[in-house]
């Protein structure tokens, strides 16, 4: 245990002493979700519509409350706006019933002005009486279980993304570390010595994990606190699923170093290792792919953290009702932990 | 101090397809300067990797004082320095040492002591920290040195402790070498350097994975009738080619 101790005294006043990787470790990941929740959220929200005819006065008050309204002289004039790119859509009050055409390239715009003209509509049934008793009480009310109605898209992939921006900065810092100290003979120099390669190993994982906790602290912090992702989970149960995927990540880089001669080769790990996490491990909704896909989403640890994080952070549930997730993550950890001291043992002779 | 005698029998050790040693065999008796020569691709780092225990053999045997090597409980006694640095290029020269010097369970006020004398020893003192990315290439050997000495062990297994360093910190290292034989250490050590050689107790020719001769410097010369270690050399070289090419 004092050998390990060693190792992981050593590598802390390593990482210390190297300002470059510690801003590796802590600002580049904060970077990227800040990045990510900029793109996400930067989405268009107030669409531009272009109206022609006449619509009753309420409802032009309320559209005007929820998109920019552009008056449009005629239908052509109406059609050219949106061919232009000038107006989201047409809405064409001269014909009956109105007729709302869109540009359609961009679904996401569509989506949009759809539910802008049922916001609308909602609205102006509301402002009078009689369209209210005609259809009122028939109206379904919504109610979130979770979240909020003013959710993001960013917030159903943040937890994920939370977990997997974790994964992906340890595993290469990790992974690089441990090829050079293969590569630099410093590993040979250790095993030389009367420390055995499980050592080594917990003395590694003790090593990275007090900058994977940090890492993780400053993470959770930001992504909670300053972005404002709903988190209805407990900070600390939360911490606890990130630390122990921090754990695999390290595991996995120190083991896929083995087969790495040089950094470029650690780099090509990434497709294998690290792209397919991101692709089938719960950033996408994997429920209607096909069925090799969600078998393959199965053997990532990433899969069970992020359905973890999730779970927690949008739907409040507890580390007891997760703890499955948890096991599975931590099985992974031992399965390369081990696997990483057999590689070890191989070098010594 | 125990005996560390080191026995290679019949050692063969092959990448791939290419056989780095074949049947090498060696006997190095405690209290002794052994020095292995040969040009490069001879084979001498592999045979000193299984010294070692870093590498296993396919066939033959290594047994140091008595037990088959890889033995964790040699580790303590034994010191190993290799032909690359092998150093955290990041910390101070102390923060290297004390690194290894406590793998090898030294800790405390004694790791202090032994620290500062392999500091003295290798004339680093005042350099201790400083970033090992900062040191020349002849302090970083020296310091690669220091950490193969500090839990003074008694079998020192050195990969060609010498290159890179002044003539002057050369003869230094040799009386030490000397002194630490003299002390009851055993030293083997790798060398492409004749003069070196010569300083050796004995003398083991290395060419193709083979160990072509084995003896005192003068009685290798005898043997083969040449003037000094440099000639001899060539001449067993030679003849080896020679016998190669009847047989083929």
């Amino acid at each position: 245990m004092r050998n390990a101790l060693s190792i992981a005294r050593r590598i802390i006043t390593q990482i210390g002493m190297d300002t470059r990787t510690l801003a590796l470790l802590v600002i580049a990941p904060i970077a990227i979700i800040t990045l990510l929740w900029v793109v996400i959220n930067g989405g268009l929200s107030t669409p531009t519509i272009a109206v022609t005819g006449a619509p009753p006065e309420a409802f032009r008050t309320e559209l005007e409350k929820n998109a920019k309204v552009l008056d449009a002289a005629t239908t052509e004039e109406g059609i050219q706006l949106v061919r232009d790119q000038k107006a989201d859509a047409l809405l064409d009050y001269s014909t009956s019933p109105p007729k709302l055409t869109l540009d359609g390239a961009d679904p996401s715009v569509s989506a949009v002005v759809g539910r802008v003209i049922q916001k609308t509509s909602l609205a102006f049934i509301s402002t009078n009486p009689i369209l209210q008793a005609m259809v009122g009480s028939n109206q379904p009310t919504i109610e979130l279980l979770h979240g909020s109605a003013t959710g993001t898209a960013f917030e159903f992939i943040a937890p994920v993304m939370m977990g997997f921006v974790i994964f992906f900065f340890i595993f290469i810092l990790s992974a690089i570390s441990f090829l050079r100290e293969r590569t630099t003979g410093t590993l040979a120099r250790i095993l030389v010595t009367p420390a055995t390669p499980m050592q080594l190993v917990v003395g590694y994982m003790l090593g990275f994990g007090f900058f994977a906790a940090l890492q993780t602290v400053a993470i959770q912090l930001f992504t909670i606190w300053v972005l404002g992702i709903p988190a209805v989970g407990s900070f600390a149960e939360i911490l606890v699923v990130n630390l122990a995927l921090c754990l695999v990540a390290l595991s996995m880089g120190s083991f896929v170093s083995a087969f790495a001669q040089n950094e470029f080769q650690v780099l090509q790990f990434i497709p294998i290792v690290v792209v397919p996490q991101v692709l089938f491990a719960g950033i996408l909704d994997l429920r209607q792919s096909p069925l090799w896909v969600q078998v393959l989403s199965r053997i990532f640890p990433l899969t069970y953290a992020g359905h973890a994080l999730r779970e927690m952070m949008l739907r409040g549930k507890s580390l007891g009702e997760l703890w499955l997730d948890l096991v599975v993550v931590l099985g992974f950890a031992a399965l390369f932990i081990v696997l990483n001291a057999l590689s070890i043992r191989r070098v010594r002779a | 101090m125990s005996s560390m005698n080191v026995s290679v029998r019949d050692v063969t050790v092959r990448f791939e397809k290419r056989a780095a040693l074949s049947g090498a065999t060696l006997e190095i008796p405690p209290g002794s300067i052994v020095g292995l020569l040969g040009p490069s691709g001879a084979g001498k780092t592999t045979l000193i990797r299984c010294i070692a225990g870093l590498l296993r053999p396919q066939e033959g045997s290594v047994t140091v004082a008595g037990l088959p090597v890889p033995d964790r409980s040699l580790a303590a006694r034994v010191g190993y320095m290799a032909q690359e640095d092998a150093l955290y290029p990041d910390l101070t020269g102390l923060q290297n040492l004390r690194f290894f010097t406590s793998l090898y369970g030294v800790r405390g006020p004694a790791a202090r002591e032994k620290m500062s004398a392999v500091f003295r020893l290798t004339r680093l003192e005042g350099e201790e920290n400083k970033r090992v990315k900062n040191y020349s290439g002849g302090m970083r050997k020296r310091l690669s040195l220091a950490v193969a000495l500090v839990h003074g062990p008694a079998l020192l297994i050195l990969d060609e402790p010498t290159v890179g360093i002044d003539p002057v910190l050369r003869a230094e290292f040799w009386d030490e070498f000397r002194k630490l034989r003299d002390a009851g250490t055993t030293l083997l050590l790798t060398t492409h350097v004749m003069d070196e050689a010569d300083r050796c107790d004995r003398l083991a020719l290395i060419f193709d994975g083979r160990v072509l001769a084995y003896d005192t410097p003068a009685e290798v010369c005898r043997a083969v009738g040449a003037k000094n270690t440099e000639e001899a050399f060539l001449t067993l070289r030679a003849r080896t080619h020679d016998r190669e090419a009847a047989r083929a």
